[in-house]
Parts: structure tokens; C-alpha cells; sequence
């Protein structure tokens, strides 16, 4: 697999293919990578590359899909690396969610594997900005980044069939949101009946990767 | 304004179309038709264009009576079609007549009957694509399959609008041994040459637990140890090589982003085929690059 790499935004970039019409960056250097992730993404996503159909930011790579009639690699490599970024700070906005903790389904389980109690774990959980890392593997299920550490619990042991939509749970060291219900092995400690993902609206989401989430008590 | 009444739905019939592109970032999967040779023969053969909607029927494609005139295709698996209990021939223009009963078998071969209409389906277009998602309840006929008693309408199209329509399309033979044409994936790399032989070497066969996300497989396993990866995209045609060491090919209908090593994927050019395996078939991986 021919693996080449890039610089776009004085970052060295890691380039693989995914498949015949999408390729693989990943930054070089690992420390801030979700950082230049999501700067790129939002750079690309904000310029309309020609051909570019989709853009899959993740924790370590941002994946760029093309309409194979519109563009090739090499066209779009060029197109790349000549993007031009500013050196301000990219904006992001903060989005409050209403949480009923009371509604947590893993209560029980969660408690033990902290060893805290519940209003500690609520008091720690809604007190965090989260980073929304990114959003996928199902609509608008949202990856938060800055989950405390203490608060990590692991994944069920066997899934849920189904989770209801708008839990917010804990998988590991990370917490997150499902949009939609479907089945899931997160640690679910509450729902938002705030509706983040709505098929019917364009975009369907108003949250985006690069974005924070602020989780707020209610009920 | 055509319309037809749905008798009888078949095992899962849904509305699909060329896809749904541009929404990957916000975790909805591109859909669309899973043999789309076959969606883009049935809509060139009626003068739509290639990736209009239509209804893609899996195993058994159900009945339905149309209440106004129609011009319709068949295409795709190997199922035999009767319009008032007549057979009627796939791959070809078919007039049909108002109170006109359609049905669509059990394939013999292949998995999956498209049916296209002349004209464009009236369903709402979701995120720019006619598509079902039924995970998500969104696209198609009220993001479901058809059931019973639903009536679908189309418009139709103006006679400027037509297209040339296509006539010679090569009906295409599904055996139940395929060999795919797989190239290396991101992390092909991470597996040993031993690893690699023994993929090549075994047959996997198609499970019934297959769907429009993913083809599953049984078969020999390939132990590995490979390291943690951070979830990455996927697509389509991704063959991944989960801890179970059974490899798992995405369809259609897969998550946006995945967490297993991605090893190979299906050349492009036959991801159609993927499209029509049934559980059973027999399946073999070739690597082209």
C-alpha cells in the first residue's frame, strides 16, 4: 500500500487510500492531531473542493471522499495542498444540553465501577466542556472528547438490543450521545430530550465535529 | 400521476436510489441500491435516469396492482415475473395496463429484484436522496419497508423529459461460487504473509445474519493480534477483520465509521455482485491491485 505524504497547513500529513475514490490523512504528529483534524475539515468543508462529495473527520485521520467523474487523487492532492489557512483560531460554538440524569438507565453498574456516587458523577459529568471528537458510526451519534478519567466505566458486557434516542452515556473513556435508538454497549446515564438530529432539517445536525457540548442538569 | 396498490409487499421491499452522498460527516451511511447495475439497467431500460428510484426487492418481491397505466423494468436476480399470472421476460420495457397485477418471485438465483417505473416515485427526498434508511426510519416510503395496502405514485415524465431508453443489457449469471476481486485496505499491511495466504486460501460462506450493512461470513478463522485502532472511516465494499477472525464485508447500509482493522475491499467495479450473494453462496477473495 503506497502511503505518501503531504503538508497542508505547515502540518506533515500521513496519505493512504481507503479505497479506489477516498483517502486517508492522518496528521504525522499525534499530540494536538484532532485538533488539525478538525481545522482542515473545517478549512475543506468551507472552500468546496471540486469532486469532494464527503468528508469523515475521525480521531486520528480525516477521511475525503470524490465522485470519480468529477476528480482523481492527484487533482484533489493539488487542490489540498493548496489551501490556504488563516491564522486565527477557528470559531466554535458551545451547545447546552438538557440532561435528566434521573432517567439513567446503568445507574447501578456505573456507581460501582467509579466507586462514586451518583451526584458526584453528575456534578463531575455536567461539569466538563466536551469536544464534540466526531460524529458517526450512526446518524448523529456524537463522540465527546474530556471525559474525566475517573469517570471512566467499560462498555456493557453483552449490548443493549435497543437504546433509547437521546441517551447520554458512557463507553470506556469516553461519553457520548445516540441521536437515534439502536442497539449499543455504552453506560447509559441519562437522556436529553433535546432532539440534535432531525432527518427532515438541513443540516440534519447543528452540532458539528470541533464544536462543545455542556451538559445541564434538569428534571 | 400514476399509482399502484402494494397486495402483497414480498420479504423486503424498500425505495432506493443512486445513494446518498455529502452526510457521512454527520454519521448517516450512503444507501442506495445494493446491485446498482442492475437499478441503472431497470431505470435505462423505462428512459429514467440511471440512478432514479426504485423499489429493490430482496428474495421474495411481492404483488402489487397498478391503478393507472405504467411502462416498468425487471432486472437483477433470476426470480420469475408474472403480470396476471402471464411470465413476462426481465430485462424489458413492460406496458402495463390500469387493474394490471404484478408479481415478482422468489429468485432461483441472486438475492435482490429491482423495479423500475417510468417517471419519478413521490416520496419526499431526504438529505438529497430518495433512499430508505430503515435504521434510521428516514428516506424511501415512510423510512420502511412497503407493507400491505400502501399506495406509491409517481409522476410522470413529459415526453421532452424522456431519455433514449436502453435495450441490450447483458443478463448477468449469479452462481453461488463467486470469487471477488478485493484490493489491500489501510491496514492490509498489518497482517503476516501466513495471515494473508490463509485468507486466500479459504471459502467463506454467505450467513443469513447478512443485510444491507454487511455480509457475514463462516469460514476458517484468521487469528491475529493485531493492535487497537482508533475508529476510522469506512464504505461500502470495506472488508474488515474483526478479533473473531472472520472477515466481515460493509454494504450499503454501514455505520460511517468503524473500529475494526480494515483489510481489503471489493474492487469497485464488482461491488454490484456483492449486492445479489445469498446465504449459502460460497465465496472466495482474489486480490487484484
Amino acid at each position: 500500500m503506497a502511503v505518501t505524504s503531504l503538508r497542508i497547513n505547515h502540518q506533515s500529513w500521513l496519505v493512504s487510500m481507503l479505497n479506489e475514490h477516498a483517502i486517508i490523512l492522518q496528521p504525522e504528529e499525534n499530540e494536538h492531531a484532532l485538533e488539525h483534524i478538525h481545522k482542515v475539515f473545517k478549512v475543506m468543508g468551507a472552500t468546496s473542493l471540486n469532486g469532494v462529495i464527503d468528508l469523515v473527520p475521525a480521531y486520528d485521520s480525516l477521511t475525503i471522499f470524490w465522485d470519480a467523474s468529477k476528480t482523481n487523487k492527484q487533482n484533489l492532492i493539488e487542490q489540498i495542498s493548496s489551501l490556504t489557512f488563516s491564522t486565527e483560531k477557528v470559531t466554535a460554538k458551545t451547545i447546552q444540553l438538557n440532561v435528566e440524569y434521573s432517567k439513567g438507565l446503568d445507574w447501578v453498574r456505573v456507581e460501582e465501577k467509579t466507586g462514586l456516587n451518583r451526584s458526584e458523577i453528575i456534578k463531575k459529568h455536567s461539569a466538563t466542556k466536551y469536544k464534540v471528537a466526531m460524529i458517526g458510526f450512526l446518524p448523529g451519534f456524537i463522540f465527546l472528547d474530556g471525559l474525566a478519567p475517573e469517570l471512566a466505566v467499560p462498555r456493557l458486557d453483552s449490548p443493549r438490543n435497543r437504546v433509547p434516542k437521546g441517551a447520554i452515556a458512557i463507553g470506556g473513556s469516553q461519553t457520548g450521545m445516540y441521536s437515534l435508538p439502536s442497539a449499543g454497549g455504552w453506560n447509559i446515564i441519562g437522556i436529553s430530550e433535546d432532539r440534535f438530529f432531525n432527518a427532515d432539517q438541513h443540516p440534519p445536525i447543528t452540532i458539528m465535529p470541533g464544536d462543545f457540548v455542556q451538559f445541564v442538569e434538569v428534571g | 400521476m400514476g399509482q399502484l396498490k402494494v397486495i402483497k409487499p414480498g420479504f423486503y421491499t424498500t425505495i432506493q436510489d443512486g445513494g446518498r452522498f455529502g452526510y457521512k460527516k454527520f454519521g448517516v451511511p450512503v444507501s442506495g441500491a445494493m446491485d446498482s447495475r442492475a437499478m441503472e439497467a431497470a431505470n435505462r431500460i423505462v428512459g429514467n435516469e440511471a440512478g432514479s428510484a426504485v423499489l429493490e426487492c430482496t428474495f421474495d418481491g411481492g404483488e402489487y396492482e397498478f391503478e393507472t397505466k405504467a411502462k416498468i423494468a425487471i432486472t437483477g436476480a433470476e426470480a420469475e415475473i408474472l403480470i396476471n399470472n402471464k411470465q413476462v421476460a426481465p430485462y424489458q420495457a413492460l406496458e402495463i395496463k390500469i387493474g394490471d397485477r404484478l408479481k415478482i418471485g422468489y429468485p432461483k438465483r441472486g438475492m435482490r429484484s429491482y423495479l423500475a417505473i417510468r417517471g419519478q416515485l413521490v416520496v419526499p427526498k431526504v438529505m438529497e436522496s430518495y433512499s430508505t434508511y430503515v435504521p434510521g426510519a428516514f428516506g424511501g416510503f415512510e423510512g420502511r419497508p412497503l407493507k400491505a395496502n400502501d399506495i406509491l405514485r409517481w409522476n410522470l415524465t413529459s415526453d421532452k423529459e424522456i431519455i433514449e431508453t436502453e435495450t441490450e443489457f447483458q443478463i448477468p449469471y449469479f452462481s453461488s461460487k463467486l470469487t471477488l476481486d478485493v484490493c489491500p485496505g489501510p491496514e492490509w499491511n498489518w497482517l503476516n504473509e501466513h495471515q494473508k495466504q490463509r485468507l486466500f486460501d479459504g471459502e467463506y460462506i454467505v450467513e443469513s445474519t447478512s443485510n444491507r450493512m454487511a455480509i457475514r461470513f463462516s469460514g476458517e478463522t484468521i487469528e491475529t493480534k493485531l493492535p487497537d485502532m482508533k475508529s476510522s472511516a469506512v464504505a461500502p465494499g470495506i472488508i474488515q477483520l474483526p478479533p473473531s477472525g472472520i472477515p466481515i464485508l460493509l454494504m450499503k447500509d454501514a455505520q460511517t465509521i468503524g473500529g475494526y482493522p480494515r483489510i481489503l475491499h471489493v474492487a469497485n467495479y464488482q461491488l454490484w455482485r456483492a449486492g445479489q450473494v445469498r446465504p449459502g453462496d460460497r465465496i472466495r477473495f482474489r486480490i487484484v491491485d
